[in-house]
């Protein structure tokens, strides 16, 4: 079963968000859908010092996340319609919209915030990989778009095998919980998942 | 997270049992049902998508972000689907892809917009109400020329003026700026010319300034070469916001800064994504005092002998007494100043500099070690801090650290301005020359339409002519929004622009209804680049030049027309049309222009080529280095200064400095110093305005092009950061709703609360459109309802991050 | 504001409700060995748990995209929880419901109703489990905790026994003594029930990713809480003082304590909706 997957150099991403604009564009999706997200994480602070402010530890990065087409989907587990189902062909996992009743459980389940729901249709949408673009030897359109050249994508085991197989980073899950296809170089100041010394800086981006 | 789970024990029902026996009992009923699952809407038809009459167009985003892009439009039955950007090759660093960010991936939503400007209208209500009617073009065309004739008869030629406007910086034919490269230029030349600008709101202060020290537009190494360099400084810098071209110089600058191996040292009161963890160190600064860490930093240089003594003494002017001119008074050099033997008698330890710089003593001499001892440095200074009251001497300042250490003119090493590129030679489309002399700094055209009698060379640095002789009638706008939302102090230009009686006539020319077009008194509907044709021109890319040929993708709006086409009617009802046009059409002036550039250069690919593959690339295995010529061979390769050395002091500024009127709190010094500003951090004003309030770029905008992109807004939401020792003073949290205000006016706007900026600085992101409620209350986040129309001492340019401003909350998130 | 998730909220509580007070009215008939009379006798206030049942599964569809396509909810069954859920409750509702069918038409014996009342009794009782697992979802760290199926149960246990108690008042087959029990194992299961409020009030201020506090998400979290034991003590105190001043409990009384009840389980319900947040994004 081939698996395909995500490399995301969080040491490269600047949080342009032209894989979010790039995604968006193609895909034809309203305001409120993002299936890839750019998330802001940072922290640290200052104290004053007579005249001078010091900076203790002030950090920031990016983490440029669509679906991971988890090996062990938490959204398909729950979705009671089956629409939302992993593909064999490509290890994509897609939601059906026309099978998808709208019951909104995979987006409780997901810890990515992958799937969301159209109110208009009354059905779930997320990236699906781009799985047409692949099957004719494509890249997918965010990863593409990159200027950073921040985004790679193939199969899993060809990215782990050049980058290793990190998936763990603040704000992100422990990647134990879906064992999501992807691998993530860390930013210099990337921070372990579970932690609480920094914030989530742009909720109403994502 | 997971410990938590693990620790709050979980019921432990044996599932896999319990689902076995249910599975069973489903299958059943699903038989038994005999309804098919799963119930489908539309089974097979949503998977094939319809591939007909789909065409892919090279066009390209043409506005001022300093790079260029090309866009390869998907069209389908007339209409583009996407847009897609350069996908051919391999992406190999050197020959790699020029690859659009977010608004060139949007440009989608930039034509099909639903502000799109569609008919020639004509003002009904007052002056910037907003209330038009439509005309036809034929009606447009005849006021305007029956306008400006009148006013041509009455005041002059130099009573009309070509605003500032970079909408369409990309261009050739449609290139709005610098105003004579414009067709409008062009037109009104073959008519008896127009009142000239000179400088720009992106570097009035440097290019001023800089001028004097290396003699024309300074230079400085390509990012390219940041790969030879030992340490690399960004003063204010930020490519990763202001040059965020995926083939441009955010990926130069990486890749290269990543080659080097070289300490990467940000200097910034933001904590900027150039930063974002690709530094080595993060200093941040008080706006408005880079010229005094600059100080501290060549004391201790100076004190510990770390400066490049010989390279001073052999192509430098005025740092000690030894290259002093004779014209200069003693002790006016620069070493001198920094060791308190000048006028002043301060000396500029790293003390002195900390407490104005905010920066711990430490870290500044630690600094100036750092670069005396790993020379050449390559230092960059963006073009932010110039932006300010007293920008001219900051730049000045930056650009001794590059001559302190010696780096000018080598591999690795820089000037102390803003990066440079290798460009590929290209015929522009040919000029007239203006008849008329006169020129203004491009920020005083509010001032030389209400007092333009009072406006002289020593006074506001009225250039061409002693003094102006006519005051502005007519404005001709043309891709620029700098008529109410780009310019400073938006209420006051309102005000001087509510008159209809001062500027009679204002022409708008664009493809949106901006802040701008509102105050038009009449509107005509611009075409987009993705409506025509043109070359792409201009994107700055270290050593990988390019150019696009940008082709029209699908027909125009409505009734919207090209510049050209505009100017040639107009130039016919002026009577010139023959000499406008030369008899060609845009399109043969494309193949023209390009025809005469292969002239130049046969090794370029044909015009039919060109339109096969949309973009050409050039790869140099050099990279450029600033004045490289003059470092070998200072005799032979003079620069195009008085002395044609660089020039520390600067005789001619000591004159400017003697002999303009210049207000109590400006200077002008021969020498690159510190002075505080106006509205910096010492102004008295603190006491009732104490933040001060900085702009900078904003991935959602280009400066305001794209400022309408609904889906751009929500992507990258305009905020002010303000940081969380100045928020929680003010009750402020995160998302917060929150009023900023001076003397000038009153902004609301979401807070971004957040460690990434120095307290007691704000920031805004510039160029969000103006909306104003009627109460003048701005709620897009404008910046310039807060900035000072009072411009700086020598370039008489926007001080545009020199503003003191207080913050309230307003309402919580 | 807690009720975004409306729908969801009064299908839980009101379907917890019937399925508790079904489960213990026919377990008593079943115990005390009722006759086919006296079974037949409680169709009236049956008919209100059916109510409440049927409410129930309309606010279920209200919360779907696509209610037409409502039938795929079944496809994943087995598989998804949810798809139990939604099976083992309609399948409930159906055989429950044909019982009481019976019992108003006067069909069928003794035998065939009890039958038909242990297979929905065990068919609701799954539905219950499934109800849980539902939302016993490992990413999710303020639903998969011990506090989902306790207050589950709890709703179950304390509506139920009220709407059971409310069955046998209105068709006048009670006993003070009996009541009085009943009453006493309420008191029980509410003072269990605040006992989880507390527990799980607790955990809460101890869940947080890098991106929520799980005592963030709820704007004023400690007066709902407040307000929803308020009410269920309200509740309690209309359901006892008559027992206390030993006159009758009358439907009257009982049922003002059922709306009071539901109002604290919709409240708590609400809350826990809230409450939703992954360990992630
Ligand atoms: S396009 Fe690349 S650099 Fe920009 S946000 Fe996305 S991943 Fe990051
Ligand atoms: S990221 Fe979320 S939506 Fe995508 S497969 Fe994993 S759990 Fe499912
Ligand atoms: S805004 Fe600039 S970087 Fe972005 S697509 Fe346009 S030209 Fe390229």
């Amino acid at each position: 079963m081939k698996q395909y997957g995500f490399y995301i150099d969080s040491s490269k991403c600047t949080g342009c968000k032209t894989c979010q604009l790039a995604c968006k564009d193609y895909r034809d999706l309203g305001i409120k859908q993002n299936y890839r997200r750019v998330y802001e994480y940072e922290g640290g602070s200052f104290v004053q010092d007579g005249d001078t402010w010091l900076q203790k530890d002030v950090f920031s990065y990016y983490l440029s996340i669509a679906c991971n087409h988890c090996s062990d989907p938490a959204c398909v587990k729950v979705c009671p319609s089956g629409a939302m189902h992993k593909r064999d062909e490509d290890g994509f996992v897609v939601v059906d919209e026309d099978v998808c009743i709208g019951c909104q459980h995979c987006s409780n389940a997901c810890p990515y915030g992958a799937p969301q729901f159209n109110k208009e249709a009354g059905h779930m949408t997320k990236c699906d990989g781009c799985y047409e673009r692949v099957a004719e030897g494509k890249q997918p359109m965010c990863v593409e778009s990159c200027p950073l050249r921040a985004l790679e994508f193939g199969e899993i085991h060809i990215l782990r095998e050049k980058y290793g197989t990190n998936a763990d980073v603040a704000p992100l899950p422990s990647s134990s919980l879906t064992l999501p296809n992807i691998v993530i170089k860390l930013n210099k100041n990337a921070k372990p998942t579970g932690d609480t010394t920094g914030f989530l800086a742009n909720p109403k981006e994502v | 997270m997971t410990n938590i789970i693990e620790e709050s024990g979980v019921l432990n029902i044996t599932r896999r049992g319990f689902i076995k026996a249910s599975s069973a009992v489903v299958s059943t009923a699903a038989l038994a049902s005999g309804i098919s699952l799963p119930f489908r809407s539309n089974p097979v038809a949503a998977a094939v998508s319809d591939q007909v009459d789909e065409k892919v167009v090279w066009s390209a985003c043409t506005v001022n972000c300093g790079s260029r892009c090309p866009l390869r439009m998907h069209v389908q039955n007339g209409e583009i689907k996407y847009v897609e950007t350069d996908n051919i090759g391999n992406d190999e660093y050197g020959d790699h892809q020029i690859r659009a960010c977010l608004r060139g991936r949007s440009m989608r939503r930039r034509v099909y917009n639903p502000d799109r400007l569609k008919y020639p209208m004509k003002r009904v209500g007052n002056r910037g109400e907003g209330k038009f009617k439509r005309i036809t073009w034929e009606e447009a065309y005849d006021e305007v020329t029956g306008t400006m004739q009148r006013l041509i008869k009455d005041y002059g030629n130099d009573s009309i003026y070509l605003n500032y406007g970079t909408g369409t910086l990309g261009g050739t034919v449609t290139k709005s700026w610098p105003p004579k490269a414009t067709l409008i230029a062009r037109l009104m030349n073959l008519c008896g010319g127009y009142l000239n600008h000179y400088g720009d709101y992106s570097t009035a202060q440097i290019s001023a300034g800089l001028n004097y020290t290396y003699g024309g537009w300074a230079y400085n190494n390509s990012f390219s070469d940041l790969e030879n360099t030992k340490l690399n400084i960004q003063f204010g810098n930020n490519p990763a916001e202001t040059r965020m071209s995926g083939g441009g110089l955010i990926h130069h600058y990486i890749v290269s800064k990543n080659r080097s191996n070289a300490k990467t040292i940000i200097i910034d009161p933001r904590y900027t994504d150039t930063a974002g963890g690709r530094e080595d160190q993060w200093i941040p600064i008080r706006p408005s005092t880079d010229a005094a860490l600059v100080a501290g930093l060549a004391h201790v240089m100076i004190t510990e002998d770390l400066v490049d003594q010989a390279f001073l003494d052999k192509y430098c002017v005025g740092y000690d007494q030894k290259t002093l001119p004779a014209s200069a008074p003693k002790n006016a050099d620069y070493k001198s100043y920094i060791l308190g033997q000048g006028d002043d008698g301060i000396e500029k330890t790293p003390n002195w500099a900390s407490k104005i710089t905010g920066i711990p003593v430490d870290t500044i001499i630690k600094l100036g070690r750092e670069m005396g001892t790993n020379r050449p440095c390559a230092i960059h200074q963006g073009w932010g801090l110039q932006r300010s009251a007293n920008g001219e001497l900051a730049c000045r300042a930056i650009a001794m650290l590059s001559m302190l250490t010696g780096s000018v003119g080598v591999s690795g090493g820089s000037t102390g301005a803003r990066e440079s590129d290798i460009n590929i030679p290209f015929v522009r489309f040919p000029q007239v020359d203006n008849p008329i002399q006169t020129s203004i700094s491009m920020f005083l055209w509010t001032d030389a339409i209400h007092r333009h009698h009072e406006m002289t060379d020593k006074t506001d640095g009225v250039r061409g002519a002693e003094r102006l002789q006519n005051p502005i009638k007519m404005i001709w706008n043309y891709a620029g929004n700098c008529l109410i939302n780009q310019h400073s102090d938006i209420n006051r230009t309102r005000e001087i622009l509510q008159d209809d009686k001062a500027c009679e006539m204002i022409v708008v020319i664009d493809n949106h209804m901006t802040s701008s077009a509102k105050y038009a008194d009449i509107i005509l509907p611009d075409l987009t680049t993705s409506e025509q044709d043109d070359w792409c021109m201009d994107g700055k890319a270290a050593n990988m030049p390019y150019f696009i040929y940008a082709q029209k993708a699908i027909e125009p709006q409505f009734e919207a027309k090209s510049i050209y086409e505009m100017c040639s009617q107009l130039a016919k009802r002026m009577g010139v049309e023959q000499a406008f046009t030369e008899g060609r059409t845009q399109e043969q002036w494309i193949e023209h222009l390009y025809a005469e550039t292969r002239k130049q250069d046969p090794s370029l690919p044909t015009f039919e080529k060109m339109k096969e593959i949309g973009i050409y690339k050039r790869k140099y295995d050099h990279h450029y280095i600033a004045y490289e010529a003059f470092r070998k061979d200072p005799d032979a390769n003079p620069l195009n200064t008085q002395s044609g050395k660089i020039e520390i002091y600067s005789e001619q500024l000591a004159e400017i400095a003697k002999t303009w009127k210049l207000k109590e709190d400006e200077v002008i010094h021969p020498l690159p110093i510190y002075v505080d500003s106006f509205e910096g951090h010492k102004d008295p004003l603190t006491s009732k305005y104490p933040l001060q309030l900085t702009g900078f770029h904003f991935k959602a905008r280009c400066h305001s092009t794209y400022g309408n992109v609904a889906e751009l807004k929500a992507a990258a939401r305009q905020e002010v950061w303000i940081n969380p020792i100045d928020a929680k003073e003010r009750g402020i949290e995160h998302g917060d709703m929150v009023s900023i205000y001076n003397d000038r006016g009153e902004v609301r706007i979401a807070a971004k609360v957040t460690p990434r900026i120095l307290p007691r600085v704000v920031a805004l992101g510039e160029g969000a459109w103006y909306a104003p409620d009627g109460q003048k209350v701005d709620h897009a986040g404008s910046i310039n309802v807060l900035t000072t129309q009072r411009p700086s001492p020598l370039a008489k340019g926007n001080p545009q991050h020199s503003n003191l401003v207080q913050i309230k909350a307003v309402q919580k998130a | 504001m807690i009720f975004h998730e409306w729908s969801l909220i009064f299908f839980t509580v009101l379907a917890q409700t019937a399925v508790g007070g079904y489960l213990l009215v026919s377990s008593r008939a079943l115990a005390m060995g009722h006759s086919v009379e006296k079974i037949n006798s409680y169709k009236v206030p049956m008919f209100v748990l059916w109510a409440i049942m049927g409410i129930g599964f309309i606010f279920s569809t209200t919360h779907l995209g696509s209610p037409l396509r409502a039938f795929n909810a079944f496809n994943q069954l087995g598989t998804a929880w949810l798809s139990n859920e939604v099976f083992f409750g309609a399948a409930f509702f159906a055989v429950g419901g044909l019982q009481w069918l019976l019992s108003v038409l006067k069909k069928g014996g003794a035998n065939l109703q009890k039958a038909l009342m242990v297979v929905a009794m065990v068919l609701g009782a799954i539905f219950m489990y499934s109800m849980v697992k539902v939302y016993m979802i490992d990413t999710v760290p303020t639903w998969f905790n011990i506090y989902t199926p306790i207050s589950f149960v709890m709703t179950i246990v304390v509506a139920g026994l009220l709407l059971s108690q409310f069955v046998f008042v209105s068709a006048k087959d009670s006993r003070f003594s009996i009541d009085r029990n009943i009453a006493i194992l309420a008191i029980v299961a509410i003072a269990l029930s605040l006992l989880a409020t507390i527990g799980k009030a607790n955990l809460i201020g101890d869940i947080q990713s890098s991106v929520v506090k799980a005592s963030e998400l709820v704007d004023g979290l400690g007066s709902y809480l407040l307000i929803q034991v308020a009410l269920l003590m309200l509740g309690l105190l209309f359901w006892i003082v008559p027992l206390v001043n030993k006159s009758s409990v009358s439907s009257i009384t009982l049922s003002v304590a059922l709306i009071l009840v539901l109002a604290s389980e919709l409240v708590g319900r609400g809350l826990f909706y809230s409450l939703h947040m992954t360990s992630g994004l």
